[in-house]
């Protein structure tokens, strides 16, 4: 096995391009996956308001009470100069002044002109105190249509805008669509991995190949009594124990990250990844057997993953891809593994249907196929032709 | 008689219309070094390729320790170690690595190929750099490390296709110092070269080729019996008067003068004192000369007569 001991310590020199690319990969995956496994909730904000009761009557009270009892409320000193250093500093959000008559004006329908307000333009928390402040307005004076005393109105609306409704927040599911037993995370996950694929593998595999292939080095040892076949079987299987080691660390990286194992859907994401990246050895191995150099492979390396995951909606949804462009992707591997991938997760909303995940496997199969011969004739031309 | 180790008979190789080997016969025996001598391009390379089926030729055939030599031939192929022109080693391993390498393809038993991987570090004087890659040895290193390669598992025909080409003289040396050895140690050698001192340096038998062609072979004592001339006399002087180049012309075994570059060149072709003669015509004419120096007959005069062209090429 001297070919296969010599491709492995060929391919020792090129480890470190893996390891940066799985580095990079796998740290995206654990921030993605670390921002995505929080629970998304909701909170009311909090302001900091300041209220100057101009009013000074019970039924202003009420109101400063109403404020009090959604945001903090702060006696502050009124100067103007204060007043804007406040807002300036965004110690304070928000400064409502209850202007003289509110009791009589609120008790006779009037809801403009009540308060006097100063905010920092552009800030939400303006939006915020000011539909609170309308709300209350629009509220006490239902209640007062109704038929309610002031005081009665103000107590009704202040307990009525206190009511705290409890939602849960629930995904519109479809049966067919979607499957617990391929999340979010998994299929982000697996819709990014062409493009590692096909990074390391072009770009370490690659060089391998082309010293293991060097017209020299190729003659010395086609002069010795190793035979051909044994040689190109060596290569071989030092290129497939790479690639099945590749794959199965970016598996079990998967599986941890998302804290499950696959099952279900994603055992068909699984093989979906499993077919590409047979596809990306092919490709590599295409690259190869027209000698393009280093400075080629890392050129080729970057055009063609970089190339194939923006058309084929690896990087940009496929959803908003002209058809233009989804009709040339469709001579492309990746696009069929992104369909396969997108059919798994339900984001684009095709349903799911396992005989049609293996169709568009089955035509990846047919990709691969086809660069692995396309790559075996270039091969033997050129061996033919030196 | 010695054993026969290579055999080819009628040997043609052909790229398209340009014939690389023309009916080229060949024997080498056992124990001899054999040197293949031609310009770039007379067909050597193409030879030595063609008899490691590196290339597939169109006629003739070639036999190798008594069998016909083909691409499946590797008992034959066993027994050969081939040093190409070109450096053939891994840059990504080291010095160790790449002979062990290249042995173990021939020598599957690990005890012994750690033996003669030694031998081959120890004869090639590469023990200081084991460790070393490819790219941080010199020129001269790295030729050893090819030859150490292409040795390593102690063959028994020892093929060198130029391997000398862009060497210091010191690793020049030593490269042809190590392949006497090898030779004396019990390898037949075949040794291509342009390089005409080497190949009459370390060459038993010697065959020229030119245009794919052999035009000449025998050892270089019979090579250079071959042409007329048997000793050149150069003499260091300005413009020879017509009158005494033709007094120079008319002694015995002298063949032919030149007036070139400050320089008179007379071409004598055998008998004795030729140049006690052509300095007494000199003296006689009370001509001033400088330097005077007479040489033998060399491979590349075999070549010059043979083929009307100079061996060496010009940028040496």
């Amino acid at each position: 096995m001297q070919v296969f001991n010599a491709f492995m310590k060929v391919l020792k020199k090129n480890l470190p391009t893996v390891i940066i690319w799985v580095a990079i990969f796998l740290s995206i995956s654990i921030i993605v996956s670390k921002s995505g496994s929080e629970n998304s909730e909701f909170k009311s904000k909090v302001l900091n308001v300041c209220v100057f009761d101009e009013d000074n009557t019970e039924s202003s009270r009420a109101f400063r009470d109403f404020i009090a009892s959604k945001h903090n409320v702060y006696e502050l000193e009124n100067d103007d100069d204060r007043i804007l250093d406040e807002l300036f500093y965004e110690t304070k959000d928000y400064v409502i002044t209850i202007k003289k008559g509110f009791s009589e004006n609120l008790s006779d329908g009037i809801t403009e002109g009540l308060f006097d307000n100063r905010y920092v333009h552009e800030s939400y928390s303006n939006v915020l105190m000011t539909n609170l402040a309308d709300e209350y307005v629009k509220t006490v004076r239902a209640f007062l249509a109704k038929g309610d005393n002031l005081s009665t109105a103000q107590k009704n609306a202040a307990d009525t805008l206190s009511l705290n409704v409890e939602v849960t927040k629930e995904t519109f599911k479809e049966e067919h669509i979607y499957s617990d037993d391929y999340s979010a995370l998994f299929s982000a996950y697996f819709q990014y991995l062409p493009y590692v694929f096909l990074q390391i593998l072009v770009s370490a595999l690659c060089p391998v190949l082309l010293t293991m292939n060097k017209k020299n080095i190729r003659n010395r040892t086609n002069c010795s009594s190793i035979r051909p076949s044994s040689q190109t079987f060596q290569i071989f299987l030092g290129s497939m124990i790479f690639v099945l080691g590749l794959w199965l660390l970016f598996m079990i990286s998967g599986a941890l990250l998302n804290e499950e194992f696959y099952r279900g859907r994603a055992l068909l994401a699984v093989l979906n990844s499993f077919v590409f990246i047979l596809i990306s050895t092919g490709i590599a191995i295409l690259i190869a057997s027209f000698n393009p150099g280093r400075v080629g492979v890392n050129v080729l390396s970057n055009i063609i993953s970089l190339g194939m995951c923006f058309l084929c909606g690896i990087f940009v949804p496929q959803e908003v891809l002209s058809d233009s462009v989804l009709s040339a992707a469709r001579f492309l591997p990746a696009y069929w593994y992104i369909r396969v991938n997108n059919m798994l997760s339900g984001v684009s909303g095709e349903i799911f249907s396992s005989s049609l995940c293996m169709k568009f496997i089955g035509i990846e199969v047919l990709f691969a196929l086809a660069i692995f011969a396309a790559a075996l004739t270039v091969t033997k031309i050129r061996h033919d032709k030196a | 008689m010695a054993e026969t180790i290579v055999k080819i008979e009628n040997l043609v190789k052909r790229y398209k219309d340009l014939i690389a080997v023309d009916h080229l016969n060949l024997e080498i025996k056992k124990g001899e070094v054999y040197g293949l001598l031609g310009p770039n391009g007379s067909g050597k390379s193409t030879t030595i390729n063609s008899m490691l089926s590196l290339l597939a030729y169109d006629k003739g055939s070639i036999e190798i320790f008594g069998k016909e030599m083909t691409p499946v031939s590797y008992d034959i192929k066993k027994k050969i170690g081939i040093i190409m022109q070109d450096v053939a080693v891994f840059d990504e391993l080291t010095v160790y690595e790449n002979i062990d390498y290249f042995c173990g393809l021939y020598i599957k038993d690990k005890e012994t190929r750690k033996k003669y991987v030694t031998d081959a570090v120890n004869f090639t004087g590469l023990n200081d750099f084991l460790k070393f890659y490819p790219k941080k040895l010199s020129g001269g290193l790295l030729r050893r490390l090819n030859i150490a390669c292409g040795i390593a598992h102690k063959p028994e025909l020892i093929i060198l296709d130029e391997p000398t080409v862009a060497v210091d003289p010191q690793s020049r040396n030593k490269i042809l110092e190590g392949i006497q050895e090898l030779n004396r140690n019990g390898a037949t050698i075949i040794y291509t070269s342009h390089y005409m001192e080497e190949v009459e340096q370390i060459c038993t038998r010697i065959a020229i080729m030119d245009k794919g062609r052999k035009i000449a072979e025998g050892t270089k004592e019979e090579l250079k019996r071959m042409i007329k001339n048997t000793e050149t006399i150069t003499v260091e002087t300005e413009n020879v008067p017509d009158e005494i180049l033709s007094r120079i012309n008319d002694l015995s075994h002298v063949y032919e003068t030149e007036q070139s570059e400050g320089r008179l060149i007379i071409r004598c072709g055998g008998g004795k004192h030729n140049l006690i003669r052509v300095l007494s015509v000199l003296q006689e004419a009370e001509l001033n000369f400088g330097r005077v120096y007479t040489e033998l007959p060399t491979l590349n005069d075999v070549f010059l007569e043979i083929t009307g062209k100079v061996l060496r090429d010009r940028e040496e």
